[in-house]
């Protein structure tokens, strides 16, 4: 099965002044249908590492394909695009625009991608939503729901691409047990039906233990 | 609707008092300029029409020949030499009725008439006034200064010895319609029957100017069939100096526009002009900050939506559009209401103040012209304004604001 996401001793150093080398040389493939956990001490630069998987952040050496492409020689705007196509994000808190109603939310990567609303995003937009067990709540705005419910929209939200992978940092860290046991879940349902590939990032070991696999990371080296 | 319209739309309707105040501001900046503009203009159209009621446009006067030295100077040659003025002989404008025509006919000239004039003293009585005499064709002239709709007594005619007085030398001399006075010259003295009297709005017309027929004029001033001086009008009054230059090319006559003649005033007006500009500029200079310093706030505060925006594959320009597109709907909007309520502002103050007899004392109107200006103006404004913010939202950099 070819990869996805492939990392090739990625390193990652921040600062100019003070440098600090916060992933060293890490190699990562993931692939369609992986359910996979991320672990690691705080600090330990798991956070790092799904930023630079997700392309919201570059490598300093080492590269990164995309479906097979590398996408060091790419510019801004195709690394945006590609980005919106192929990866969706699940942060801990859940970042939905507070002036869009939950629909208006889940449709924005849509719309961001067509540069503007076509026909067939809001029905497409309302069947995630559904799936992830709100559709009776299209029209509220976010602070009209519960943290759990928000992060459920969050979740239909990074489905809407209908992306490859997606990543997701502590999804459950700001929830209660139920809803955290509810959303994980989801998340593996989906993973189930469409075959979509999870990276989790989690600092609950029983929680781990339910994925396909665990990388576990210390110092910025996967062991 | 595009994506950046639609966030931009979220946003301005999400924060409605903050949209609001800075509308506002816009609004208020707008209404100054607004306001501030048609008083100005108003108050200049109502000073330049003062001084146009009792002036031409542009005279060809042969009176005022300019001495010219012998030999000129060109690239070659230089030339020492004193240019004295010829003794004051009138001189006349020959083959008048052809040269008249030839002017009405030149670009920018919308009427020109003939005119005759000298001095004489005016005396009733045994009271005498030194005047101004002008002989005029009466149906021609009013065409260049409204005199026919300045006659306060009388009537707008000239038959015969008939003669038209000022309002202030009537008073003065104690004469109305009807009365006879004298005008004396070198020649000898000619009794006039008063047919009408004027007022042209300026009191040293009023007091020093009469009109008489052109005829009645040649044979007093003892130059029959001739004139001195012919006035224009032009159709764009701000032109009149540079058509004056070239009428006075064209036909060899010393030409003086009444921008030459009034330059104090139109130096007056063109400082009045640009102070008025300068306050507009500073004015929206201060609302620009205001709309920026409210966007750069919501640039911060929005920070993680942007990112997240970012994240979802929302590219940098349209970031950047999106606050672009909110400045310019401040602006659009604000300055939208700016000028009803400036408007409004003018009106109330044209109608606070008011002459004797009810008019305004100045003329404030507006153009639909105008008003588009103004809201161009401002929504650029609001587009300029919002440049820094949305410089700054683009920049954003969705990792180091999402967790
Ligand atoms: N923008 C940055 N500039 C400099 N150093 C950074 C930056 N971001 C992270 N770091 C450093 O990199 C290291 C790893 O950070 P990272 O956020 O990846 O950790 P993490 O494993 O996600 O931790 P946590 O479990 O607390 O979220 C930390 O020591 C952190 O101080
Ligand atoms: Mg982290």
């Amino acid at each position: 099965m070819s990869a996805i996401l492939d990392l090739q001793g990625v390193t990652k150093t921040y600062g100019t002044r003070i440098k600090t080398q916060v992933l060293h040389g890490i190699d990562l493939t993931v692939s369609r249908g992986d359910f996979l956990a991320i672990t690691g001490q705080s600090g330990s630069g798991k956070t790092t590492l799904l930023n630079i998987m997700g392309l919201l952040d570059r490598p300093t050496t080492g590269n990164l394909l995309v479906n097979g492409t590398d996408t060091a020689g790419m510019d801004d705007e195709a690394i945006t695009a590609l980005r919106g196509r192929t990866l969706g994000f699940v942060f801990q808190f859940h970042h939905l625009l507070p002036a869009l109603t939950i629909l208006e939310n889940v449709m924005m990567p849509m719309m961001a991608d067509k540069g503007r609303e076509t026909p067939g995003m809001r029905d497409a937009a309302t069947e995630l939503l559904k799936r992830v067990g709100l559709g009776e709540r299209l029209k509220y705005k976010p602070d009209e729901v519960s943290g759990g419910q928000r992060q459920r929209a969050a979740i239909a939200r990074a489905l809407a691409m209908r992306p490859a992978v997606i990543l997701a940092d502590e999804p459950t860290g700001n929830l209660d047990t139920n809803s955290s046991a509810e959303v994980f879940t989801l998340l593996r349902e989906i993973n189930k039906a469409d075959g979509t590939a999870f990276c989790i990032v989690t600092h609950d070991a029983a929680i781990a233990k339910t994925c396909d696999r665990i990388v576990s990371i210390t110092d910025g080296r996967l062991i | 609707m595009p994506f950046s319209v639609f966030i931009a739309f979220k946003y301005l309707l999400d924060e409605k008092r903050q949209t609001l105040f800075i509308m506002s501001a816009c609004a208020i900046g707008v209404a100054v300029m607004v306001f501030l503009y048609g008083l100005i203009s108003g108050l200049q159209r109502s000073l330049v029409d003062r001084t146009l009621g009792s002036q031409a446009h542009i005279i060809l006067n042969a009176n005022k020949e300019k001495p010219r030295p012998l030999a000129e100077a060109d690239t070659d040659t230089a030339v020492m030499a004193r240019v004295e003025r010829g003794f004051d002989r009138p001189q006349m404008i020959t083959d008048w009725p052809r040269r008249i025509e030839a002017v009405a006919s030149s670009s920018g000239i919308v009427a020109a008439a003939p005119r005759l004039t000298g001095a004489a003293l005016l005396r009733r009585g045994d009271v005498t006034r030194p005047v101004g005499v002008s002989g005029i064709e009466p149906e021609s002239f009013t065409t260049i200064i409204p005199l026919a709709k300045s006659i306060v007594a009388g009537r707008y005619d000239l038959v015969g010895d008939e003669i038209f007085v000022g309002k202030d030398l009537a008073d003065d001399l104690g004469v109305t319609v009807g009365d006879r006075v004298a005008l004396q010259t070198r020649g000898g003295a000619v009794n006039f029957l008063i047919s009408g009297v004027f007022d042209l709005g300026n009191r040293s017309v009023n007091e020093n100017q009469v009109f008489v027929s052109l005829r009645q004029a040649q044979a007093l001033l003892d130059a029959p069939g001739d004139i001195n001086q012919i006035d224009t009008r032009v159709d764009e009054i701000f032109g009149a100096e540079k058509i004056a230059r070239r009428l006075e090319k064209e036909s060899g006559i010393e030409t003086i526009s009444w921008m030459e003649q009034n330059s104090q005033l139109l130096i007056a007006l063109r400082s009045q002009s640009s102070s008025s500009y300068l306050i507009q500029f500073f004015v929206m200079v201060a609302v620009a900050l205001g709309i920026a310093s409210v966007l750069v706030v919501s640039v911060v505060q929005k920070r993680a939506e942007i990112g997240i925006m970012r994240a979802f594959g929302t590219k940098r320009s349209v970031v950047t559009r999106i606050f672009l597109i909110q400045g310019a709907v401040v602006g659009l909007l604000g300055s939208t209401v700016g000028c009803v309520f400036g408007t409004w502002l003018a009106m109330f103050f044209r109608n606070s103040a008011k002459n004797p007899d009810g008019t305004p004392r100045f003329p404030i109107s507006y153009e639909l012209s105008e008003y588009v200006v103004f809201i161009l103006i401002a929504t650029l404004v609001g587009i300029i304004a919002a440049a820094l913010p949305a410089r700054q939202a683009a920049r954003i950099d969705p990792a180091q604001v999402v967790h």
